[in-house]
C-alpha cells in the first residue's frame, strides 16, 4: 500500500530547496564581479535578473512552506533531485538572456551540463560570449562538481544534524571524511579552494608562457581550473583546450583532471599524511588498472591506423582523450568530427569504455565508478575461490579502501544493481539516438557521454539537434550526477501523490 | 655599325620578352592561388586525409589573442562552420592585426594560404595550417553595446517584488519570534 504524501511532507520539502535556491542566487551574484571587472554592463543585468528571481522563488517557497521537521531520507532525496533541476532551470536564465542560445531548452542543456560537470555545449558563438557568462559557465562546474548541497550545508548551515546528513547522502555522496557533515562539506570545500588558488596561478602562468596577455591568461586558468578539477569540460574557447596548442597546459590539465578524479576521502589521507593509502587502495588500482587496460584499446587501434605516427602525437591525442574521458572531464585536443571520420571502431569502443567506467566515489566524477568495479571484480574472485575449494572451508575476502573491510554479499550486490542501472541508462539513451537516426556507434558515444557526465562529443550534440534529444541527454545527466536512487524516489513521490491512499 | 644595331635591337627585344614572361609566370602563380577554391574548415575536418599537405585557401574570423611563441605565433580563424582552426604563421611581424575576434569585438576577417596538417607533426598531431600568406579581407571593429532598457525594467519590477517580499518575510519572522 502507498500513502499519499501529506502537506507537511511538501512543506519540509518546499522550505529547503527554498533554501537551496536563495543559495543559488547568492551564487549568482559572483560572476557580477567579472563583469565589473571586464566593464561588461550587458551581461550584469542578466545575472542581476538570474539571481533575483531566485530570491523571489525561494523566499516565496520558504513563506510558504515555513515549517521546523527535519528532513527524512525521503525527503532529502526529493529536496535533492528537485534541487538540481531548479539549478537547471534558474541557472540558465543569465545564459539565455546572453542571446547566445537558440531556445530557453538550449541554456537549461547548457546549465545541467555545467552543474553535473558533464560539458556537452549548446552555446552558439562561444568566442563570442562576455567573460561575464563564461565565468558562470564555469562557475556551474565548480558547484555541481562538489555539490549544490555541500555548498549550501557549508556556507547557510551552522550545525550538523540528521536533516542536512541525509541531503547531502542524496547528492551521491555517500562516505563523510570528518565525522560531522558540516565539517565533511566543509572540509570539501577547503580542498577545493586551495586547489583553485594553487591550479590557477600555475596554469595562468603557463597562459602568459605559452603567449596570452595576463589578464587573459588568469581568466582562462580559473575557469579551465574550475572545469578541470571539477571534470567538467567547458572551456572559453570554441576548439576547447586545442585552442591553446600547447603541450604544458594539456599536461597540466592532465594532473588537474586526475586529481579531481581522486575520492575526496583519499585527498583527506594523503593531506593528513597517509601516503600508504596511494598504494593499497582498491579503489586507485582499479582506476590504474582500467586506464591502462582502456589505454592500450586505444592505442593499438591507434597504430594500427596509423593516425598518429609520433610517440609524441600519440600520446597528446590518444592518452589525452582517454585520460578526459576515465575521468569524466571532457577536455579534448581534437575535433568532434575527428572521432568519428578518423578514429577506428576499436578506439571510440576503448574511450566509450572509459567514459563509462568513470573515476572515484565521493569525487566529481561520473559513470559507474572505480570502487564499483573493483568491488564486482573481487566478488567474482571470491566467488570462484568459493567453488574451488572444499565446501567445508570458510573463506573470507577483503577488501582496502581506506580501511580494511570483509567483503559482504551486500557491497557486491549493491555495486552490481548500480552498474546495471548505468548501463541501462547508456544503452537507453544510445537507443533514442538511433531513433533519431544516428548510427549505433556515435549514438552510445554520445549516450554515455552524456549519462557519464563526460563531455566528449562525436558532433550529435549541437543547437540544431531535435529537442526530444536534448531533453533526453539532459535527463541523462541529471540521473547520471545523482546516481538514481534521489530520482527514483522522486518518481515513486509522484506516484504516491496520485494513487496513493490518504 | 650595323651589328651593334641590331645586337642593342636583340637586347631590347629579349628583355620585353624577359618581362613579358616574368610578368605572365607572376600572374598565372597570382591567379593559381587566388583562383583556389576557399575550403570550409567542414570540409578540412571531414576531409582531413584527401587535404593532408596540400596547399589550401582558408577564410575566416580571427577569434582570440593570438599566441605568441619563439619561433612564430598561433592564431585560431574561426569560419563559422565546423570550428576554428589553428594557423601558424612562422613570421609574425609580416602579420597586421587589428582587431581579434571577443566579446563585443568582431576579430579581422583574414584570408590565409597555407600548408593543410591533418596530424601535424611539428606540432604534436594537431590539425593545424601553417601559413605561407596572410591577407585581411575585411578588418576587425568593436560592436557597439546594446542597450539593455527592457532589461533594465525588468529588473525594476523584479527589485520591487523582491523588497516587498523580504519586508514580508522581516514582518512574519517578528510576529513568529513574538509567539
Amino acid at each position: 500500500m502507498i500513502l499519499r504524501p501529506q502537506v507537511n511532507d511538501l512543506k519540509i520539502i518546499g522550505f529547503s530547496l527554498g533554501k537551496l535556491i536563495c543559495a543559488l542566487g547568492f551564487i549568482m551574484l559572483l560572476p557580477i564581479a567579472v563583469g565589473i571587472i571586464f566593464n561588461e554592463a550587458n551581461p550584469i543585468f542578466d545575472f542581476l535578473i538570474g539571481a533575483e528571481v531566485c530570491f523571489i522563488l525561494g523566499i516565496l517557497l520558504t513563506l510558504f512552506c515555513r515549517i521546523h521537521n527535519d528532513l527524512s531520507w525521503m525527503h532529502g532525496m526529493i529536496v535533492v533531485a528537485l534541487a538540481w533541476l531548479a539549478a537547471a532551470l534558474l541557472g540558465a536564465i543569465p545564459l539565455f538572456l546572453s542571446g547566445h542560445f537558440a531556445s530557453f531548452l538550449d541554456a537549461c542543456f547548457e546549465s545541467m551540463s555545467g552543474f553535473a560537470t558533464t560539458g556537452l555545449t549548446l552555446v552558439k558563438d562561444l568566442d563570442h560570449l562576455s567573460f561575464t557568462h563564461n565565468f558562470w559557465r564555469h562557475l556551474t562546474m565548480f558547484i555541481g562538481g562538489q555539490g549544490i548541497v555541500v555548498i549550501a550545508l557549508s556556507v547557510l548551515m551552522v550545525k550538523g544534524s540528521a536533516g542536512a546528513f541525509r541531503i547531502y547522502v542524496s547528492e551521491a555522496r555517500d562516505e563523510r571524511v570528518l565525522p560531522n557533515v558540516i565539517s565533511t562539506a566543509r572540509f570539501i570545500w577547503l580542498v577545493s579552494i586551495v586547489y583553485l588558488v594553487l591550479g590557477s596561478i600555475v596554469l595562468g602562468l603557463c597562459g602568459i608562457f605559452e603567449g596570452l596577455s595576463p589578464k587573459r591568461a588568469f581568466f582562462d586558468a580559473v575557469c579551465i581550473f574550475m572545469a578541470a578539477f571539477d571534470t567538467g569540460g567547458f572551456t572559453p574557447h570554441s576548439q576547447n583546450v586545442l585552442y591553446y596548442h600547447s603541450f604544458l597546459i594539456e599536461t597540466v590539465t592532465i594532473s588537474l583532471m586526475i586529481l579531481g578524479a581522486i575520492n575526496f576521502n583519499l585527498h583527506y589521507h594523503i593531506w593528513t599524511g597517509n601516503r600508504r593509502e596511494l598504494f593499497k587502495n582498491l579503489e586507485l588500482r582499479t582506476l590504474g588498472i582500467t586506464l591502462l587496460v582502456t589505454f592500450i584499446i586505444v592505442v593499438v587501434d591507434l597504430l594500427k591506423w596509423d593516425l598518429y605516427p609520433q610517440t609524441v602525437a600519440l600520446f597528446r591525442k590518444g592518452f589525452y582523450q582517454l585520460i578526459s574521458a576515465h575521468t569524466g572531464t571532457g577536455y579534448s585536443n581534437l575535433y568532434s568530427l575527428q572521432f568519428i571520420r578518423e578514429w577506428g571502431n576499436l578506439s571510440l569502443v576503448g574511450i566509450i569504455t572509459a567514459m563509462g567506467l568513470g573515476g572515484s566515489i565521493c569525487s566529481t566524477t561520473g559513470g559507474i565508478k572505480a570502487l564499483r568495479v573493483g568491488v564486482i571484480f573481487k566478488g567474482l574472485i571470491h566467488e570462484v575461490k568459493e567453488i574451488m575449494l572444499p565446501e567445508s572451508s570458510v573463506l573470507q575476502q577483503k577488501i582496502h579502501h581506506l580501511k580494511e573491510t570483509v567483503l559482504e554479499d551486500k557491497h557486491v550486490r549493491v555495486a552490481v544493481v548500480t552498474t546495471l542501472l548505468y548501463f541501462a541508462l547508456y544503452f537507453a539513451g544510445a537507443i533514442c539516438g538511433m531513433f533519431f537516426g544516428y548510427p549505433f556507434l556515435d549514438s552510445l558515444f554520445e549516450s554515455t557521454s552524456a549519462a557519464a557526465n563526460v563531455g566528449l562529443s562525436c558532433g550529435i550534440t549541437n543547437p540544431s539537434m531535435p529537442g526530444l534529444l536534448k531533453g533526453i541527454y539532459m535527463l541523462q545527466m541529471w540521473a547520471g550526477r545523482l546516481e538514481f536512487i534521489s530520482i527514483f524516489v522522486l518518481g515513486g513521490f509522484i506516484v504516491a501523490a496520485i494513487k496513493g491512499k490518504k | 655599325m650595323k651589328k651593334g644595331v641590331i645586337s642593342y635591337k636583340l637586347w631590347v627585344i629579349s628583355f620585353i620578352v624577359c618581362v613579358f614572361l616574368i610578368y605572365h609566370l607572376a600572374l598565372i602563380n597570382n591567379n593559381y592561388c587566388y583562383a583556389q577554391k576557399v575550403v570550409s574548415s567542414q570540409e578540412l575536418i571531414t576531409n582531413a586525409k584527401e587535404y593532408d599537405g596540400e596547399l589550401i585557401v582558408y577564410e575566416g574570423e580571427l577569434i582570440g589573442e593570438p599566441l605568441k611563441r619563439k619561433q612564430g605565433m598561433w592564431m585560431n580563424i574561426h569560419d563559422q562552420r565546423a570550428g576554428a582552426l589553428g594557423v601558424w604563421i612562422p613570421q609574425p611581424a609580416s602579420v597586421n592585426i587589428h582587431y581579434a575576434g571577443g566579446y563585443n569585438i568582431i576579430g579581422d576577417r583574414l584570408r590565409i594560404m597555407g600548408e593543410f596538417h591533418r596530424a601535424c607533426i611539428e606540432h604534436g598531431g594537431d590539425l593545424d595550417i601553417h601559413a605561407q600568406e596572410i591577407n585581411q579581407i575585411e578588418p576587425g571593429r568593436i560592436k557597439p553595446q546594446e542597450s539593455p532598457l527592457y532589461k533594465r525594467r525588468f529588473l525594476t519590477h523584479l527589485s520591487v517584488i523582491l523588497l516587498c517580499l523580504l519586508l514580508i518575510l522581516l514582518i512574519l519572522g517578528k510576529k513568529l519570534n513574538r509567539t
